[in-house]
């Protein structure tokens, strides 16, 4: 069976690569010759102080001055170019062809950012050191793929990210630190995915949309790379099909039990009945998802743990937070049981334990946390890790902690746990700086990028996780002029103190989200305060399923 | 602040029953392909009330106005399984132990105060995430096929907004959205049909959230099983 898959390419290609430096060195230089290949940099992008462009592996203007700036890097002097009507002129030329030819969908010709007709955008944002966050706009329910290569003369691509989109941008945190090129490929929309989500926990689920609107729609179901169920028929006059397991009972959700699997893969292929939008061939996807927490716990543990020496031992400080932080203890106390370093269970009523099972010094205490979080060892059969973790101390957005790697737990850390891909953390409290600027570090925790409404995850199947920490809006200030900023420990403290109330019959009844709104408006009703509002609350990000509870997870009562 | 620290955390140190689900490996032996299309049945719609302990309880020390407010609350709202007003002699717990923050509850309906306003006022059993254990939870979800009433997004957005004006409460409103919870439930029969049993509305402000839950019955509009908002009405900011 020939398949043919069309492919809308987006040849917006984007270096981190600073190149203004050489640049201002180049403007004194003679031209030197008609290079064949390089990276070609525009002269009117450096003048114009605007964004710079990125640099074009070919030259779009061989008419026009060349200089070399460096080995196969050169620029090009197109500053008596007219852009703007260069523009005009490409986008007449452009309606013009769509008028003559409607249906025909995009070829895949790398295209100069003047080319550029769509509304596909790529970025890049540097952010720490070696940190790349790789963002781009998407139409819910496509397919793309984002490709990479070090060298732009190679004609290869990588693709080092497939997804579905979910909503209208998606971003991909890179820490490499080398320089990149990338580019992003966006499926047509023959095959769509709408209401995706890219994991499988309690409910095997796809649903599938085309808009063809005659012929036939044939879909292969593989579990860990086994075909398992296949079915094919004409498509249905609403265009939409829904494969999922019948047996999925949601009365019994969050607790309806795990599939084994750990690797989902759909193939979908339409084969249109006539000519649709000048395509006649069929269309193929493959499409995955992870299978996900198939190991729940019997008991929850957490740890509740703060970055030891960020305070001067002259002030007071350090024991006032651990005032506070034995609080946020005591309440992840009620959900959880709470272990030390050895993972030994540790009495919260006992109140020395901070800091000393709950600091982060060094090593020691990094090392096993760590282990904990990412129930990383050379088997992956640890049997000892936490579900339950809040956590304050110095982040960004791709790690927590501080000083080297040690003494740190990075993405990278996360992101080579292979029991951490299917087994989440069911709550985690970031407590720093731009702990959730960037999805890929919480979504590594939980599992998650975005809140989704507890109907969804009923819906879907989807086990009870939430995430939470600070975006760059906030200034994660604990202490201020050597004084403890307690408004933001109030935030914290009022989130806990709403979030673990419970009726006469011991059941907590408050939602995340509406601890998340008592904190940010306590109107006076804060047993610690008496503040209405509470500014420091922006910059609060929340994933997952903000609608359910602290102790709402599979296997336990709630 | 650090007796206040010592005395909530102690309080809240309530000992949480843990229960194991037994672990289960499931295998995809019922997988099937549909289009999607909604099927209702129709039944009756019942309440499952569990005692609460009742020794807890003083009910000499509900203030009047309490039971006025909530009283009003219910009036304007029309609860999902409240026909009638509630007496003190229905409320099995009630508690003032911080502030003007107070929390009462009855047999069905679990309601808390702030300045004698109703904050958060639950359908204990009846809600879509009940307050009780797995089990219950399992229970009231059984009962999820009855609901065969319509209703729509727009009236439950429109019935939110009434009861808002109703409160006095008035807000600018940044985000707004009703959604239907509509999913796949086996009746007694074993038949799989499509139902809504709840319609959900989310309104946020700078001020605070509105969350007002809708459960559908077999007839009439939804009725009210969850609402959410500490936002003071207008003149009580």
């Amino acid at each position: 069976m020939k398949t043919r898959i069309q492919n809308k390419i987006l040849a917006v290609t984007v270096t981190s690569f600073l190149w203004l430096p050489f640049l201002s060195q180049a403007q004194e230089e003679r031209p030197k010759e008609r290079p064949q290949a390089g990276n070609y940099y525009s002269a009117h992008s450096y003048e114009s102080k605007r964004p710079p462009m990125p640099p074009l592996p070919f030259n779009p203007f061989p008419e026009l001055p060349v200089y070399a700036i460096g080995e196969r890097t050169f620029i090009y002097d197109d500053r008596a170019v007219d852009y703007e009507a260069l523009r005009k002129e490409a986008a007449e030329r452009a309606a013009a062809e769509a008028a003559n030819q409607p249906a025909v969908a995009e070829g895949g010709e790398m295209m100069s950012p003047l080319e550029s007709g769509s509304d596909l955008r790529l970025k890049i944002e540097t952010f720490d050191a070696g940190v790349k966050v790789v963002s781009f706009n998407t139409i819910t329910g496509l397919v793309y793929h984002l490709q990479q290569k070090n060298d732009l003369n190679d004609p290869q691509w990588t693709t080092i990210r497939t997804l579905v989109a979910t909503s209208t941008n998606a971003d991909y945190t890179i820490e490499d630190g080398a320089m990149g090129f990338y580019r992003v490929l966006q499926e047509d929309e023959t095959i769509q995915f709408p209401d995706w989500f890219d994991a499988i926990y309690q409910l095997m689920e796809f649903t599938v949309y085309t808009p063809v609107t005659a012929g036939t729609i044939d879909l292969e179901l593989y579990a860990d790379g086994n075909l398992i169920f296949t079915d094919s028929g004409p498509i249905p006059p609403n265009g939409t099909v829904r494969l999922y397991d019948q047996n999925y009972d949601p009365a019994q959700w969050p607790n309806t039990g795990y599939y084994g699997v750990g690797e989902w893969e759909l193939r979908v292929t339409v084969t249109p009945a006539a000519a649709f939008r000048g395509a006649a061939a069929q269309a193929q996807r493959r499409v995955k998802k992870e299978g996900r927490q198939r190991n729940p716990p019997f008991t929850y543990y957490g740890m509740t743990v703060e970055q030891g020496g960020i305070f001067s031992t002259a002030t007071t400080a350090q024991d006032e937070v651990d005032e506070f932080m034995f609080f946020y203890l005591s309440a992840n106390y009620q959900a959880c049981d709470i272990v030390d370093w050895n993972f030994n269970l540790v009495d919260p009523i006992d109140r020395s334990i901070m800091p000393g099972s709950a600091t982060l010094y060094d090593t020691n205490q990094w090392a096993p946390l760590r282990q904990y979080v990412s129930r990383s060892t050379a088997t992956n059969t640890l049997s000892a890790y936490i579900d339950y973790l809040h956590y304050f101390g110095h982040g960004s957005s791709t790690s927590i902690g501080s000083g080297n790697a040690a003494t740190m737990i990075t993405l990278s850390q996360l992101n080579a746990s292979a029991f951490l891909k299917t087994n989440k953390l069911t709550y985690v409290a970031l407590d720093g700086c731009r702990t959730c600027d960037g999805t890929d570090f919480i979504n590594a925790l939980v599992g998650f990028r975005k809140t989704m409404t507890r109907f969804e995850f009923v819906n879907k199947g989807l086990d009870p996780h939430f995430g939470c920490g600070w975006n760059k809006s906030k200034a994660v200030g604990w202490v201020l002029q050597g004084t403890v900023n307690d408004r933001h420990f109030w935030y914290w403290s009022d989130f806990y103190y709403d979030l673990t109330r419970r009726n006469a019959n011991g059941f907590m009844f408050r939602q995340y989200k509406q601890a998340a709104d008592f904190a940010k408006n306590p109107q006076g009703g804060s047993p610690f305060h008496n503040l209405q509002t509470k500014p420091d609350a922006a910059g609060f990000v929340m994933v997952g399923c903000d609608e359910c509870r602290f102790d709402e997870r599979p296997g336990i009562v709630q | 602040m650090k007796r206040g620290y010592y005395i909530v955390g102690i309080g809240v140190l309530l000992v949480a029953l843990l229960l194991w689900f037994s672990r289960q490996t499931r295998q995809a032996t019922g997988v099937s392909s549909e289009t999607t299309a909604a099927t209702s049945v129709s039944a009756t719609v019942t309440q499952s009330p569990q005692p609460a302990p009742l020794g807890q309880t003083n009910k000499f020390a509900i203030p009047q106005k309490l039971m006025e407010e909530l009283n009003k609350f219910i009036a304007i709202t029309q609860p999902y399984g409240l026909e009638r007003p509630i007496t003190k002699a229905d409320v099995t717990y009630f508690t003032n132990a911080f502030k003007t923050d107070m929390t009462l509850e009855t047999k069905t309906h679990l309601v808390t105060f702030f300045d004698y306003r109703v904050t958060h006022f639950l359908a204990t059993y009846d809600m879509s995430n009940p307050v009780t254990d797995a089990e219950g939870q399992a229970e009231a979800r059984r009962k999820w096929y009855q609901a065969t009433a319509r209703w729509s997004e727009q009236e439950a957005l429109a019935e939110t907004h009434r009861i808002l004006a109703s409160l006095g409460i008035h807000g600018e409103w940044t985000n707004q959205k009703a959604e239907p919870f509509t999913l796949t439930v086996k009746n007694p029969q074993g038949e799989r049909v499509r139902v809504t049993p709840f319609y959900t509305v989310t309104l946020e402000s700078e001020n605070g959230m509105v969350r007002a839950e809708f459960r559908m019955g077999q007839s009439g509009p939804g009725r009210l099983t969850e609402w959410y908002c500490r936002i003071r009405p207008s003149g009580q900011e």
